[in-house]
């Protein structure tokens, strides 16, 4: 089974902020480190960097007319930060996966979604 | 408790820390020890606090500007070299400190002794072109 996983960033630091420089160094090596475990998964396949949700342009037509609004869809805080794809025996391993991924334990969390 | 404390990091770990006099937050993963560097931000002049592992050597502090392996010097050291005098809290005291940055001989022998501590050291070297500085903070 072939499954996407949503990255919620939530309240993860994020490179290039003040929240990230609090973290500690070993720290950022320990999130270096985990990304780079979960990109050397077989069965791993990364999705394209996004830049940060507040660079989002939400759109919708209404009448014909295109109307956009600046920002993500959902609550900043609950935007898409990211996404992968992972080729997996079953939902126990794409999990398992998803845990591993730092935003989980950062503050953030994954919504792992089966693919047709 | 302990291994729920492995999983503190950044402003949760230096608010905890302060809060318990580090009876929470110094012991940290693979039982290093952490204190927390206290440096004066150089383009906002506010304070900035990083928890940070660290050994100490006679009355001073050592501290490996890591980055985790990033290309670029952390932002706690950035301010240190724009203003060297900084406040290291170790469990409950606060202390004021001058940094100074490591080489020589005196270099090789902190890296390997930090490297003891947090073995990652080596590895986050390997990823990164510039040399990681090891900072010393000394009682002003």
């Amino acid at each position: 089974m072939n499954y996407m996983l949503l990255i919620h960033q939530g309240t993860t630091p994020q490179p290039g902020t003040d929240e990230w420089d609090a973290l500690s160094d070993e720290q950022k090596g320990a999130v270096f480190a985990a990304y780079q475990a979960v990109n050397a998964t077989p069965g791993f396949t990364p999705g394209e960097r996004m830049q940060s949700p507040d660079m989002a342009t939400t759109v919708r037509v209404q009448d014909g007319a295109t109307l956009t609004t600046d920002g993500p869809f959902a609550e900043m805080k609950e935007a898409i930060g990211g996404y992968c794809f992972f080729e997996a025996d079953d939902l126990d391993a794409a999990i398992e996966l998803a845990a591993r991924i730092p935003a989980a334990s950062m503050g953030g969390a994954v919504e792992v979604r089966p693919l047709v | 408790m302990a291994d729920s404390d492995d999983e503190l990091f950044g402003a949760e770990h230096v608010r905890v820390y302060r809060e318990t006099g580090g009876e929470r937050g110094y012991t940290w993963r693979r039982g290093s020890k952490i204190l927390l560097l206290t440096t004066t931000g150089r383009t906002s002049g506010e304070p900035r606090t990083t928890p940070l592992i660290h050994v100490a050597d006679g009355d001073r502090w050592v501290i490996i500007a890591s980055n985790g392996g990033a290309a670029d010097h952390p932002a706690w050291f950035k301010n240190l070299r724009a203003s060297p005098d900084a406040t290291v809290e170790v469990k409950a005291d606060a202390v004021p400190v001058a940094a100074t940055i490591a080489d020589g001989d005196e270099r090789t022998r902190l890296w390997a002794e930090m490297n003891e501590v947090w073995p990652d050291y080596d590895a986050y070297q390997a990823q990164t072109e510039r040399e990681i500085p090891v900072v010393v903070l000394t009682p002003r």
